[in-house]
């Protein structure tokens, strides 16, 4: 399985390699000299000179190039345009918010998801299914930054709002204040610091909720979409018509011989959402304020930060990559029938 | 061949008639509710475009720019005829039925159309985006106020009945806004996968006709796009373009276009290297037919079918990825008005002013929600082992 994976990575540096190089001519064939933002016309001659020098301004385009290409293999990055940092440290330390963020989602969103098509399965055809139905359908058509904006402003502002005033007024017991979730941000600025190692998890935890809902819903509804049809695929099998001939229990025909098949095809979907959620992420960290690789790759364009840019397209291709591996080798895990060849 | 008339088409044609008078009814008198409403729906737009916009129809139509004629109202007034036609023709259709022999009756365009008015969801999908089409193209007769205009009332209004979705912080009318940017949204998405459909299809044809280095080619180039995913992919290509300066709706339109052909491209590569070994494709190779004649005639044709499916609901998701790029001020340039635009615009005022923010969403979710079930009906109406 080792070599196998191995043999994956290996024919997918080509095609790492490839998304640097589109990136890397995007940025240079696109109107206006990448030069341009160094200078404002009272830059002094010898200051530009040494920014040339630094940046290899001056070199032609394959040159640098070549020498971006020989830095990315011992992953050095460059320095940022924007703010001078080194980008590895950049992006070393939007990565980790990022994954913090879409595993919970990932780990979250697949079992809802799952559970959500194994109900509508089971009821085919019946109002649960068809509500079901059309509420996922709903979510999955829907812009993951609006389903945010909409969180913070119910959920944050209007719910949040109301419990603090009536936890203020006495209404109701101190304990439900932690239910007024915070509207962006990934920890308490403020009082972060100052707080006990629970109540900084809990910080931690409140904060992480909204965004995860706001990412999670749609990939549980799409994943609700998939394994109802795929459930319902396997119900049809013969094999299925055996186990209920042989008198089963409905719950073991399903639980054990119908969900272990209909689950093969959602495996996979985990290790191919990976980059989706990430990409998904972009808006959503953006609206929720949340330090990840989406607000760097943002940033990044904004500012029109050459080095930095091509660091978060590399990382995304690579995320890319293992998230296609995680697909085949998990896919061969549960499935005995697939072999690594 | 003898005519049979199959009794399907004539489901109790007397109560049908009511149809004539009010489309819809007829429909609802024999129990198809989806049918039924939609074509109520339909209606009522046209209906509210003739009460809104016949009374100041000769001001719409001569206030274009320098005092001519408003193209915008000229072909809203049209589409409005157009529309009305195709309603009432619809009920017509359903009160006197076509007489069919068995050949026309078994055609797969018969048997087609059966499936899919029969598909009650994918009605539901296509009647979704009917009348949001007819709102889209009758927004001049419709909007009660100029959409670009500011201060046609005061700034934050709620919803009411003389600003009916309320107003935004410069004044405009966000029902105005909504509808004409509609016009947008809803043309961004069908041109842009329509660049899509044809790149994606001529590319995968090619690959799969000519083969061997030539597909090695061009589907690494494919894998190599859908590396990235797609939003990623837009905000590098636009980030590059547009903060240069280059803002405009083409180039927009155009880039979705170029970001969205690698999934029709596939598609089409499979379905073509299928048909490539059948019996019709080896005889037209055997009679000596040019690679362009087999590939536009025979190959292409016969690979549409998933295609369309496949566009229907890639106008939903480009649809949404234009409102992510307009959402994060690389889409469309201001002032003219998508969904994504208008989100954008209620961030600010979010809390004094929800509704700026909550009603092009739904309108979006709207939209895209209709192309999904319309697309979903196209598959399975499409699909040969569904019907």
């Amino acid at each position: 399985m080792i070599k196998y994976a191995i043999r994956k990575l290996i024919l997918a540096i080509p095609l790492v390699l490839g998304v640097v190089t589109l990136i890397f001519f995007l940025v240079e064939l696109s109107p206006g000299s990448v030069a341009d933002k160094y200078f404002t016309p009272d830059t002094s001659p010898e200051v530009r000179e040494m920014i040339v020098a630094k940046y290899r301004l001056d070199d032609p385009a394959y040159v640098r190039y070549l020498f971006m290409m020989r830095n990315l293999v011992f992953l050095d990055f460059g320095v940022s345009m924007a703010t001078e940092q080194p980008v590895f440290d950049l992006v070393v330390q939007a990565l980790p918010n990022t994954i913090i963020l879409s595993l919970v989602t990932l780990l979250v969103a697949f079992p809802t998801g799952v559970v959500l098509g194994i109900i509508q399965g089971v009821t085919h055809g019946s109002p649960t299914d068809t509500s079901i139905s059309v509420s996922s359908l709903a979510f999955y058509s829907m812009p993951g930054f609006w389903f945010a904006l909409m969180l913070q402003l119910f959920v944050s502002y209007q719910f949040g709002g109301w419990l603090l005033e009536q936890v203020a007024a006495g209404n109701i017991p101190q304990f439900f204040e932690m239910f007024a979730l915070p509207t962006s941000g990934m920890y308490n600025v403020v009082e972060y610091d100052y707080m006990g190692p629970w109540d900084q998890f809990k910080d931690r935890v409140s904060h992480l909720i909204l965004p995860g809902c706001a990412m999670g819903v749609a990939s549980a509804a799409g994943t609700a979409r998939y394994m109802r049809s795929s459930l319902l695929e396997v119900i049809r099998q013969d094999y299925i018509r055996t186990a209920r001939a042989k008198g089963l229990r409905e719950r073991v025909v399903i639980l054990k011989h119908a969900l272990r098949n209909a689950l093969l095809p959602i495996v996979t979907l985990v290790g191919l959402s990976l980059p989706y959620l990430f990409s998904g992420g972009v808006l959503t960290e953006m609206v929720f304020a949340w330090p990840g690789m989406g607000r760097l790759i943002i940033t990044a364009i904004y500012t029109q930060d050459t080095p930095l840019i091509i660091a978060c397209f590399f990382i995304f291709a690579l995320l890319v990559v293992i998230g296609n591996l995680i697909a085949d080798l998990s896919y061969a895990l549960v499935d005995p029938r697939v072999k690594f060849d | 061949m003898t005519a049979i008339v199959k009794k399907e088409r004539f489901i109790a044609p007397p109560v049908t008639k009511l149809g004539l008078v009010f489309p819809g009814i007829g429909h609802l008198a024999v129990g198809e509710w989806v049918n039924g409403l939609g074509l109520m729906a339909l209606v009522g737009t046209v209906s509210w475009a003739i009460i809104a916009g016949l009374p100041r129809i000769s001001d719409i139509w001569f206030s274009g720019p320098g005092g001519g004629i408003a193209l915008h109202s000229v072909v809203a007034t049209f589409s409005l005829v157009a529309v009305t036609a195709a309603i009432w023709r619809a009920a017509y259709r359903r009160a006197f039925p076509r007489v069919m022999d068995d050949e026309e009756w078994n055609s797969n365009r018969q048997i087609f159309l059966r499936t899919l008015t029969r598909h009650r969801t994918g009605m539901m999908g296509f009647y979704g985006v009917c009348v949001l089409l007819t709102f889209t193209i009758l927004a001049p007769l419709i909007a009660p106020f100029d959409p670009l205009a500011i201060d046609v009332g005061p700034q934050l209004e709620p919803p009411g009945w003389g600003y009916l979705l309320g107003t935004d912080d410069y004044g405009r009318d966000v029902f105005s806004r909504l509808l004409f940017g509609a016009r947008i949204s809803m043309s961004i998405g069908f041109v842009s996968v329509a660049i899509a459909a044809t790149m994606g299809t001529s590319i995968g044809a090619t690959a799969a006709f000519f083969g061997g280095s030539v597909d090695r080619a061009l589907m690494w180039f494919t894998d190599l796009l859908l590396a990235l995913p797609r939003l990623v992919l837009l905000l590098a290509i636009v980030g590059m373009i547009q903060l240069k300066g280059a803002k405009s709706i083409f180039l927009i339109v155009a880039i979705l276009g170029f970001t969205g052909w690698m999934g029709v491209a596939r598609i089409v590569r499979s379905q073509v290297l299928s048909l490539k070994q059948q019996e019709f494709i080896q005889a037209a190779q055997a009679l000596g037919f040019s690679s362009q004649r087999i590939v536009f005639k025979h190959l292409i044709p016969n690979a549409m079918a998933p295609v369309i499916v496949y566009c229907s609901l890639a106008i939903g998701a480009t649809m949404i990825a234009e409102a992510g790029l307009s959402f994060l001020g690389l889409g469309v340039p201001p002032p003219i008005a998508t969904w994504g635009v208008m989100v954008n615009d209620g961030r600010g005022p979010l809390r004094a002013a929800p509704w700026i923010a909550t009603m092009p969403g739904l309108a979006i979710v709207a939209a895209v929600m209709s192309f999904n079930l319309f697309g979903d009906g196209l598959r399975d109406a499409l699909d040969p082992k569904l019907r």
